[in-house]
């Protein structure tokens, strides 16, 4: 039997005694992008945090696998070293860490917990070049002071450092310039270079995916998958909006 | 040179219109076993309750006076009168309070008030209460709210002995063993479990007679998921010798139950307010203290709240004016003492004239508090370079979960505000005023209508004057 | 026992400097005769750039205080490091008198890296002239019974003093803290920042006071403090005052008390650090924002050290 990379098997999540996600389940194999869209409200970012571990997000039914590891007793520091990674929303300012510093750390984890500083500085120099981020960068305290833009640019310039097996981009798209989608967009593909990684792109708009390659599309109202198709599914909800399907339910 | 608001002092003569004290009867002044007997005599306490007295007595000739806060030394016990009583008896008939007591109450708006939108009101006139009057429909849901005398002694008498200074213990300070000495007056209030009394009841506390001391007790216990608004008011008119008011304020807060405590003190200036104020909160209750202090020479009042069942909370909002002559040292304690807990306090304080305010305020959080939250933010306000203004709280916090935040911020009218509001027309009184009613706004829109409006009354009285 | 402490020094101390008039210090002691009898002093003249290293190491087994004097002329720059060192158990106790005489600028670093049986006070007293601007940058990492305080009289117009100061608290270690400004000049600035980690059973206590004297006009003062505990058996205090005489002041208290925010912690641990990494970059975060305000490799590189071996010097030679 075929492994999943991701396997979400009916999955419903509570936050503070309320149900959000009812019966989720969803499937990634290795070389898959996902996305997941909705209306604001739908639960989206509840399954990225879900799946993430967060504490306040409660997995009352279901089970959440990745790559055959069951992983959802796991705490998110477990969860990363087995190769999962979310984009943050809102990344959180960390004063007196620099970005450097900082995946240098998360980075070691990734590799075993070793670090081989020249190893990690060629492919930090790499990786900031494809972003277009200056190297003085590295040096400024995580997210302290970054604008919209750089927070989302830290964000994939720390997705394509630790090189999960999947990545879950949550809203990468809102707030941003043209340029910045661009240099993002940019960074995703680059992970969808390596065939054996999986992403799932939750959004609510489809700026970021035109130039993005999208192998299935789910569509999330009231904590429910309420339909799955190819790559074309967005496009259609570009054209008609989430009314439909919000009827349906 | 740029010219400055003059501010007046407030209009006092509502508060300061006294009347004689014929026909009461006086206790000689100082303290004594024999005065204290006498009292207890007096009074026809209970045994345990003169014993009580002289135990406490004892305990406050052997405890110093505090030296921390403001100057006591103006206040001589020698010549303070521990027990004056109007020479009428407790009534729940206003046709029946003498006249001229009545007339005071009648200018303080008390009665009319009642009316409108009380559910019950007490009368303390000196050292007794003169009229105690509840709703009948309030009575019928099975609240007591009467004095504490009778409630000594009556269907309630276990109750009242089972708590009466078990929260404020007479070893707590050296005022406390006063007040359990010579304690007299003051209200006892009982509301049921799952009853919600929708109107407040009201307290109002008239001091009339000169060099005297007063020496209220207020009870209140509220039995699991009960509601209730008590409101204090308290007045006196200007002498030129001390008067002292120590009075004691215990709050049982129920599970779930919440109580809501509102106090207007106006004293006068020749009041030394020595007040004691403490609630014990049981689990899911709450408790919220709305407290004004514009009068008295000298205050010390820092009411005190014990969290003591998981997610119990407290509020407490404070405003504190003081002018010419006033050293006021206010402020809150919370003691967090179970899981989830929490408490926010609010304040803001108004110094002019040469007028002292002290903030003062304690947070304690117990090891076993965990996933509490407190938060404390007071803001002073100077009017001149006269007065002073001390912000001194203290935190002690012995668990890491817990989430503690603080700040406060001391400083003067923007010039930038008073020219915004002037060039829209507003004379700069008038912005002063207005900025400093914006000012005490948090506190004012916690009361009732009435409250806030006689509030704003103070301060508009306490801001008004001529540019000089 | 003046020699209890070692004392090595580029500087130009020497005793021919006349004493500075008695002053305020934060912890309000006078050292005792008999462990600082011998206080050294240095002038810097007016209009002189300075930069002053001093290495005070205590012995083991000993009790030391030295008393030192810094008298900064007009409009003179000066930066005096120093660090504390010992080996063993002991007691050290460090005063510093600084007279900041119009225009003047000084930057104190006071960096504390001494053994975990050690008691250590470290006292400061400032005196500010018009324009004087006082910089205290300090890091605590050791001892075992930790007294600490600094009294800043801003007496002259426009005088200021910034206060830095990070401290990490572990095991049974203690700390009392005593900080005040006191603002007597117009238009005399304060602020006053404290960043502290508990951890294990250690017990912190700090007290922070602006105090804006009677015709300190345009003054402003501002205290911040952050207190990181990061285990269930701290005991964290905190009494920060401001006592105002004056009108046209500014005076301001922020304070955040407790566990690192949870978003936070998850954010960090969803990049596959756990708890105790993600406390480890805390504290080095810390340490770093103070080390870029030190601004001395020689003296970061100690810093590092000492916090990588564990709490222990390297030996001296």
């Amino acid at each position: 039997m075929d492994r999943h990379l991701l396997d979400i098997q009916n999955l419903s999540v509570q936050v503070e005694e309320k149900e959000i996600l009812h019966h989720i389940s969803l499937q990634i194999q290795k070389g898959e992008t996902h996305v997941l869209m909705g209306p604001n409200g739908a639960g989206k970012s509840t399954l990225g945090y879900t799946l993430m571990g967060h504490p306040r997000y409660q997995v009352t039914e279901g089970q959440i696998w990745l790559a055959g590891e069951r992983i959802d007793e796991e705490g998110a520091d477990a969860r990363a070293r087995a190769g999962l990674f979310l984009s943050f929303q809102n990344p959180l300012e960390v004063p007196g860490v620099t970005l450097s510093s900082f995946l240098r750390n998360a980075w070691r984890h990734r590799q075993g917990g070793k670090l081989k500083v020249w190893a990690f500085q060629k492919e930090l120099e790499r990786v900031m070049s494809i972003l277009q981020m200056e190297e003085a960068y590295g040096e400024r305290e995580l997210n302290v002071g970054f604008s919209g833009g750089e927070k989302k640019k830290a964000e994939i310039l720390q997705m394509l450092m630790l090189k999960p097996s999947l990545a879950i981009l949550d809203e990468t798209d809102s707030g941003l310039d043209v340029d910045a989608v661009r240099t993002v967009s940019k960074g995703v593909e680059e992970f969808q270079k390596d065939r054996s990684k999986g992403l799932l792109i939750i959004t609510h708009n489809a700026q970021i995916l035109e130039s993005l390659q999208v192998d299935y599309t789910h569509v999330m109202v009231e904590g429910r998958i309420v339909k799955t198709g190819g790559g074309e599914l967005v496009e259609e909800i570009s054209r008609t909006g989430f009314e439909p399907y919000i009827r349906q339910t | 040179m740029k010219e400055k608001t003059y501010i007046e002092d407030v209009d006092r003569s509502i508060y300061d219109i006294r009347n004689d004290e014929t026909g009461a009867y006086r206790l000689q002044e100082g303290l004594s076993q024999k005065i204290v007997e006498r009292l207890s005599e007096e009074k026809r306490d209970p045994l345990w309750m003169r014993l009580f007295r002289l135990e406490s007595l004892a305990i406050y000739h052997q405890m110093k006076t505090p030296d921390w806060g403001p100057s006591l030394e103006g206040l001589d016990m020698d010549h303070i009168a521990t027990y004056v009583r109007p020479n009428t008896k407790m009534t729940a008939k206003w046709s029946e309070v003498p006249k001229e007591i009545k007339d005071t109450f009648e200018r303080l708006g008390i009665p009319q008030a009642e009316r409108k939108s009380l559910a019950g009101v007490g009368a303390q006139y000196d050292s007794e209460l003169v009229y105690h009057h509840v709703r009948q429909e309030v009575e019928e849901q099975g609240v007591i709210y009467t004095d504490m005398e009778s409630a000594l002694r009556g269907e309630y008498a276990d109750m009242v002995r089972k708590h009466f200074m078990k929260l404020v213990k007479p070893t707590d300070h050296k005022f406390a063993a006063l007040h359990g000495a010579v304690w007299s007056g003051g209200s006892f209030v009982y509301v049921p479990a799952g009853v919600s009394v929708t109107i407040p009841l009201q307290s109002y506390f008239r001091f009339n007679a000169p060099g005297a001391g007063q020496f209220e007790h207020t009870l209140i216990i509220l039995e699991e998921e009960a509601d209730l608004h008590f409101i204090e008011g308290c007045s006196a008119p200007k002498y030129n010798i001390a008067n002292l008011h120590a009075g004691c304020v215990e709050l049982f807060v129920g599970k779930n139950a919440r109580l809501r405590y509102s106090t207007i003190e106006n004293w006068s200036k020749n009041m030394y307010n020595l007040n004691t104020k403490r609630a014990v909160v049981e689990e899911g209750g709450r408790m919220e203290w709305v407290s004004g202090s514009f009068g008295s020479h000298v205050s010390y009042l820092y009411p005190m709240t014990i969290l003591k069942g998981k997610n119990a909370r407290m509020e407490y909002t404070g405003i504190t004016f003081a002018g010419e002559g006033q050293n006021l040292d206010t402020g809150a304690k919370v003691v967090h003492a179970a899981p989830k807990t929490s408490s926010y306090m609010n304040t803001r304080s108004i110094s002019k004239d040469g007028g002292i305010s002290t903030f003062r305020s304690a947070v304690v959080v117990h090891k076993e508090a965990k996933g509490s939250k407190s938060a404390v933010s007071c803001q002073s306000l100077m009017l001149d370079s006269e007065s002073r203004s001390d912000t001194i709280p203290a935190m002690d916090i012995r668990t890491q979960e817990a989430d503690i935040g603080h700040e406060a911020r001391i400083g003067r009218i923007s010039d930038d505000a008073v020219f915004y509001l002037m060039s829209r027309g507003i004379s700069e009184e008038d912005a002063r005023a207005m900025i400093v009613s914006g000012f005490a706004d948090q506190v004012s829109k916690e009361l009732p209508l009435e409250y806030a409006l006689e509030m704003n009354r103070l301060i508009e009285l306490e801001m008004k004057g001529s540019i000089g | 026992m003046p020699d209890a402490l070692r004392i090595e020094s580029d500087g130009a101390f020497s005793s021919a400097i006349p004493p500075l008039p008695d002053m305020n210090t934060g912890m309000g002691i006078r050292l005792d005769e008999k462990v600082a009898s011998h206080p050294i002093r240095v002038a810097i003249p007016a209009g002189d750039q300075q930069k002053i290293k001093v290495a005070i190491r205590g012995e083991a087994e000993k009790r030391g205080g030295q008393l030192i004097e810094i008298r900064a002329g007009r409009e003179s720059e000066l930066t005096v490091i120093m660090e504390l060192t010992g080996e063993g158990q002991g007691l050290m106790g460090v005063q510093t008198h600084l007279w900041l005489e119009e225009g003047a600028k000084v930057r104190l670093v006071q960096v504390q890296l001494m053994p975990s049986a050690y008691r250590v006070l470290q006292d400061i007293g400032a005196y500010c002239e018009s324009n004087a601007s006082l910089e205290t940058i300090q890091l605590f990492l050791g001892g075992s019974d930790n007294y600490s305080g600094c009294y800043a009289d801003l007496e002259g117009e426009c005088s200021r003093w910034e206060s830095d100061l990070v401290y990490l608290a572990q095991e049974h270690q203690r700390f009392d803290m005593n900080y005040v400004a006191r603002h007597r000049g117009v238009r005399s600035q304060s602020q006053l920042r404290a960043k502290g980690i508990l951890r294990e059973h250690a017990e912190k206590c700090m007290r922070q006071t602006i105090e804006f004297v009677k015709g300190a006009a345009g003054a402003e003062g501002t205290e911040q403090e952050e207190v990181l505990m990061l285990s269930e058996n701290t005991i964290n205090r905190s009494i920060p005052l401001i006592l105002c005489g004056e009108e046209a002041v500014q005076g301001n208290h922020g304070a955040s008390i407790g566990r690192p925010d949870e978003e936070l912690l998850f954010y960090m641990q969803s990049r596959g650090l756990d708890m105790e990494e993600i406390y480890q970059m805390l504290i080095r975060g810390r340490i770093e924002e103070i080390c870029r305000r030190i601004q001395d490799p020689e003296t970061e590189q100690k810093i590092w050290s000492f916090w990588e071996g564990g709490g222990e010097n390297e030996s001296v030679s």
